[in-house]
């Protein structure tokens, strides 16, 4: 294994936490961090790593239709949960809006 | 928490980032990553191990006879009177697309000047041949792949197996023969006139007989440690897999054969011994054969003993040439593989002989390695009449070492290759020629529905090697098509293992073909397609430009 080749799976290794703790952050931010919705994120922070890793992978045995489709197939599937988590952290804050204006008024 | 990042809020962070990196170190990244994935594929899609020979043999089953293999039927004067026989005439019936293998008796016929008729299995036999050791350049060879530099390195990948081994590929035996001049110390002059003996293929046990005479034969603890010492011998002198089956007669050819040999002149003086006739090849494009030289299989009578166990030995064929099939550069990689073969196998034989047991490395000849490897545990029939293993799928080649010790066996081993080959059909529809069966479910072939190389009574898919060697002829080498696109035909690489499990899921399995098309692995499944989409002129491309092997 060359140096390289580690240092890239270091890398995508942390990038998958890093980019869970910015999931983590962001739901505290937006104050519904609740297991389900971090789960949720999950499989789309993984499906990203994922398809990430089968990209390089591809890549190294030179084969790049494989890199491509790995894009488009793993990383599209990460679209499913991240657009899900999305619209449930979304709804609910217009919905909290929604019900504080009601009580205002 | 907002935009505040306080000592607590660092402290977590800390903690975070010191988890990620001790997970993402290299040792957990890929090393365990590889092997974790490989175990989970195991446990989804599990090996299971079966007591008995696992394809159905008929009782009526009877020996494949050595003169009636294929390669050596081109041989025989018999099969240079009448042009050549397909098993089936015509399969667009049963493919449902142009048959593409139809022609092939024809366009070769011309390639050597016959007008008005098809060639013979013999012709096509020596056309394929001549081609092959470099003698006549493809009809390609002006393209990337068929090229003299691809034919030089083909033939170098051969040499060893043809030289030195005795050329057994094509299943002739008992061992193989080979010519060489024999040389005077003192003068340093080589003789014109060449001298025949035993090649790798050595079946002489008298260095075993020696060793027993003398008292010294090694006495083993029990057969269990026999079988590991043998199994880590074959490991450690080159075989890339192993595994043991009891000494079953079915398999050993029912007799065994070798093409007759003339001497002819060559233009530096020498004499060279050729099983057809060179100078009318090459002045006229005249094909004309010895015939073959039979030997009954009496294992007492040439081998000195009567083996209980055979040493199965499966060696990986070289990924990056593979992908250049059908051009002649793929031929490099099963070449460079028999080469080695006689090697490992003879180097096997001399293990177990210094020990004092008697042993025959064979390589293709004295009986079949498929069935032998299947009892050995190393891997399934698949469609295309090969051994498919798990670790490197058809890419490999097998060899195996006869002997008298007693071992214990391996069992027959299954990990879904013949479920998977039942609905893939990627190595049929590769196949330039057409060879290859279309038939969903594996039968146990009747003898009308067989040619004379083909041995009827066993369950598997038929290949007719009437088509495939009609397109070897055409191509100039051997074509490689039904392994190269082979949805087992991978690297060791933990997105395969993935693929693997995805294997065992029906609904997946069914369109795993196709996801294997879709990511693109092995090129272009139409035969026609893959070359003239460029796909083959750029893996060679790629083949000459990265010195690093794709492993």
């Amino acid at each position: 294994m060359k140096i390289y080749d580690v240092l890239i799976w270091m890398g995508i290794g942390m990038l998958m936490l890093l980019i869970q703790y910015g999931i983590w952050r962001y739901l505290k931010k937006k104050e519904i961090n609740t297991i389900p919705l971090q789960i949720c994120a999950f499989l789309a922070n993984f499906f990203i790593i994922f398809s990430l890793a089968w990209g390089y992978s591809s890549f190294v045995e030179r084969e790049f239709q494989a890199v491509a489709m790995g894009f488009l197939f793993f990383g599209g599937t990460a679209l499913i949960p991240a657009a899900i988590t999305y619209r449930l952290i979304n709804r609910s804050l217009k919905k909290k809006a929604g019900n504080s204006e009601t009580i205002s008024a | 928490m907002g935009n505040n990042f306080n000592r607590r809020s660092f402290l977590k962070a800390s903690l975070m980032g010191t988890v990620a990196a001790a997970v993402a170190t290299a040792a957990v990244a890929k090393e365990t990553f590889n092997p974790l994935v490989a175990e989970a594929a195991n446990i989804v899609a599990p090996v299971k191990e079966t007591s008995e020979f696992p394809y159905t043999v008929d009782p009526k089953y009877q020996r494949l006879p050595g003169n009636k293999i294929y390669y050596l039927r081109i041989f025989d004067p018999e099969n240079n009177k009448t042009p050549i026989k397909f098993v089936r005439d015509d399969v667009s019936a049963i493919t449902g697309k142009k048959d593409t293998g139809k022609d092939l008796p024809k366009i070769n016929a011309e390639t050597i000047g016959i007008k008005d008729r098809n060639a013979t299995l013999t012709e096509t036999g020596i056309i394929f041949f001549t081609q092959h050791d470099g003698t006549v350049l493809p009809k390609r060879q002006k393209e990337e792949g068929w090229r003299q530099l691809e034919v030089a390195l083909s033939v170098a990948a051969w040499s060893v197996e043809l030289w030195y081994n005795g050329f057994t590929a094509p299943g002739c035996g008992p061992g193989g023969v080979i010519q060489h001049y024999p040389l005077n110390p003192e003068t340093n002059e080589m003789a014109k006139e060449p001298v025949p003996f035993m090649g790798m293929f050595n079946w002489d046990n008298s260095m075993a007989e020696e060793k027993r005479s003398q008292g010294r034969q090694w006495k083993f603890n029990s057969a269990d440690e026999a079988s590991r010492i043998l199994k880590k011998a074959a490991r450690f002198l080159g075989a890339d897999l192993v595994g043991i089956a009891p000494y079953d007669d079915r398999w050993t050819y029912a007799n065994w054969c070798r093409p007759k040999f003339m001497p002819f002149k060559l233009p530096n003086g020498r004499t060279t011994f050729a099983p057809f006739n060179i100078e009318k090849y090459i002045k006229n494009q005249e094909v004309e054969v010895f015939g073959l030289s039979e030997f009954d299989a009496d294992w007492e009578k040439y081998a000195g003993f009567k083996p209980k166990s055979v040493i199965a030995m499966a060696f990986e064929m070289d990924y990056e040439s593979f992908r250049t099939a059908p051009s002649v550069l793929q031929s490099a990689g099963p070449g460079k593989i028999y080469s080695n073969m006689g090697e490992v196998s003879y180097k096997l034989a001399v293990f177990l002989r210094q020990l004092g047991y008697n042993a025959i490395p064979s390589g293709n000849d004295t009986g079949m390695s498929v069935p032998i490897a299947v009892q050995a545990g190393l891997g399934e029939a698949g469609r295309n009449g090969m051994l498919v293993t798990q670790k490197y799928g058809p890419r490999v080649r097998i060899a195996k070492v006869y002997t008298d010790l007693e071992l214990v066996p391996d069992k027959p081993k299954s990990f879904g290759v013949r479920e998977f080959c039942r609905l893939c059909k990627k190595c049929a529809d590769a196949c330039p020629s057409q060879a290859i069966s279309h038939e969903k479910e594996a039968r146990v072939l009747q003898p009308e529905e067989c040619g004379p190389s083909m041995n009827p009574y066993t369950l598997k898919w038929d290949v007719d090697p009437h088509r495939c060697n009609s397109f070897w002829a055409l191509n100039g080498g051997d074509c490689g098509n039904c392994i190269a696109v082979c949805s087992w035909n991978k690297i060791g690489q933990w997105n395969h293992d993935i693929a693997r499990i995805a294997t065992q899921v029906p609904l997946i399995q069914d369109a795993a073909r196709k996801f294997d098309e879709w990511f693109g692995y092995n090129g272009p499944v139409n035969p026609e397609e893959r070359i003239e989409s460029g796909y083959v002129k750029n893996m060679v491309i790629d083949f000459w430009s990265d010195t690093e092997p794709t492993k």
